[in-house]
């Protein structure tokens, strides 16, 4: 039988940005503001871009027929592999910005680990693609949080409701599933395990510099990597994949 | 000096403009990794620049069209990103272009923090060649550009952003 944890690995690293774009182009006409708005719907379609770039090469990965916008739209919830941090609610401002600000501090370790030591040259040549938008995203992310944080009482308080909701989704996304596992072995992708403290004290650094907390509540033990979701991927699906599903094969 | 199919087929694709910047071809642009025209191989490697842009599907489909109208139906179109496209690949004659047309093009000395302080060094402004320049937004009309204005004449403009992936 085929081992599939090569493809796998690959649908767990593009639906991560996926799901994310999907909750950032929400959005769209939202905003508090018109610049925010425009960074926002911006961030989306880069990280709609990565995402693409990932389905087009786990697509190849696999026998059969299939392609990046069958893995998008006809998978099932069980099917996906994102960080259930990205599908949480986009809830206010604050909630949008530190789910930002953890995902893509993780991204930005994830892919320069990606870049220096995969052995795979071509996803090395998407990490060297998606790293510099990264930076712009995360650049957006933590001078947001730092406003935010340092700005006004009710700001204050919203980012500090944000971390507390938040924080319990980050820590399981350091845990390996059985195909990444067999993927570190191989030298595809990097153990993001032994990251974990560099992630953790890069964050509670940033948080001292604001006066944030990292909370020490107990966190969940499930990233989505596995398959298991919260109750909100349902939803996101249904909206994202409904006219697929509804006229197959539908093109613009 | 003897012009091969190759320099043919690349003067083809030097009339083709980036749907959004209409001054700029792709070959400035730098998007043009390779062209193969030989018994075994008959191709276009293209790099495309920005991840998510939506001008590549675009581009590809204009260099399908000028192909063909150029008798080259032979010939294959692919996308590579492997090297990626940085922002270096842009000629100087593009960099130029984009100025004249009042986008200010990528400055390799401007630093990404910098768009955090709002206080941009690096980049003169397309209509007065100042460099008092203030950032409005590090997110501008296409995922590619931010928006600054002059501080001396107060005119806006876009910059494109520098993307190096030497870093």
């Amino acid at each position: 039988m085929k081992d599939h944890s090569r493809h796998i690995t690959l649908l767990i690293l593009a639906d991560s940005p996926l799901i994310n774009a999907q909750r950032l182009s929400e959005w769209t006409g939202h905003a508090p503001q018109l610049e925010i708005d425009i960074a926002l719907t911006n961030m989306a379609l880069d990280k709609l871009g990565h995402a693409r770039l990932l389905l087009q090469y786990a697509a190849t990965d696999e026998e059969g027929d299939t392609d990046e916008d069958k893995l998008a739209f006809f998978r099932d919830v069980r099917e996906f592999r994102n960080w259930n941090l990205t599908e949480l609610p986009d809830g206010d401002f604050g909630v949008t910005i530190v789910r930002q600000y953890f995902f893509d501090i993780y991204q930005e370790m994830l892919w320069k680990q990606i870049k220096e030591n995969s052995n795979d040259t071509h996803l090395q040549g998407i990490a060297a693609r998606v790293l510099p938008e990264i930076k712009y995203h995360l650049n957006f992310s933590d001078m947001w949080l730092e406003r935010l944080a340092l700005g006004t009482e009710e700001s204050r308080e919203r980012v500090l409701n944000a971390i507390n909701e938040l924080w319990f989704f980050v820590p399981a996304v350091f845990l390996n599933t059985p195909e990444e596992v067999n993927m570190i072995k191989d030298g595809f992708l990097p153990d993001m395990k032994t990251f974990q403290k560099e992630y953790t004290n890069t964050v509670r650094q940033r948080f001292n510099d604001l006066n944030l907390p990292l909370p020490s509540h107990p966190v969940h033990d499930k990233s989505g990597k596995e398959g298991y979701h919260t109750e909100h991927l349902g939803f996101i699906l249904a909206e994202m994949q409904s006219l697929q599903r509804e006229m197959p094969g539908l093109e613009w | 000096m003897v012009t091969t199919e190759a320099d043919k087929i690349r003067s083809v694709l030097s009339t083709i403009y980036d749907p959004e910047i209409p001054v700029v071809t792709i070959e400035d642009l730098g998007m043009i990794k390779n062209v193969y025209y030989n018994k075994d191989r008959k191709e276009v490697e293209l790099k495309p620049t920005y991840t998510g842009c939506p001008a590549t599907s675009m581009i590809k489909l204009l260099v399908r069209q000028a192909l063909d109208a150029a008798g080259y139906e032979d010939i294959k179109v692919k996308i590579s990103i492997d090297p990626p496209w940085s922002t270096d690949d842009i000629s100087e004659a593009g960099k130029r272009k984009l100025l004249e047309y009042g986008i200010a093009p990528p400055s390799p000395t401007i630093d990404v923090r910098a768009l955090q302080t709002g206080e941009v060094t690096g980049v003169e402004c397309p209509s007065c060649g100042s460099s008092k320049i203030k950032l409005v937004s590090a997110y501008g009309a296409t995922p590619c550009k931010a928006q600054m204005q002059c501080r001396s004449c107060l005119e806006p403009f876009e910059y494109f952003k520098c993307f190096s992936t030497n870093e």
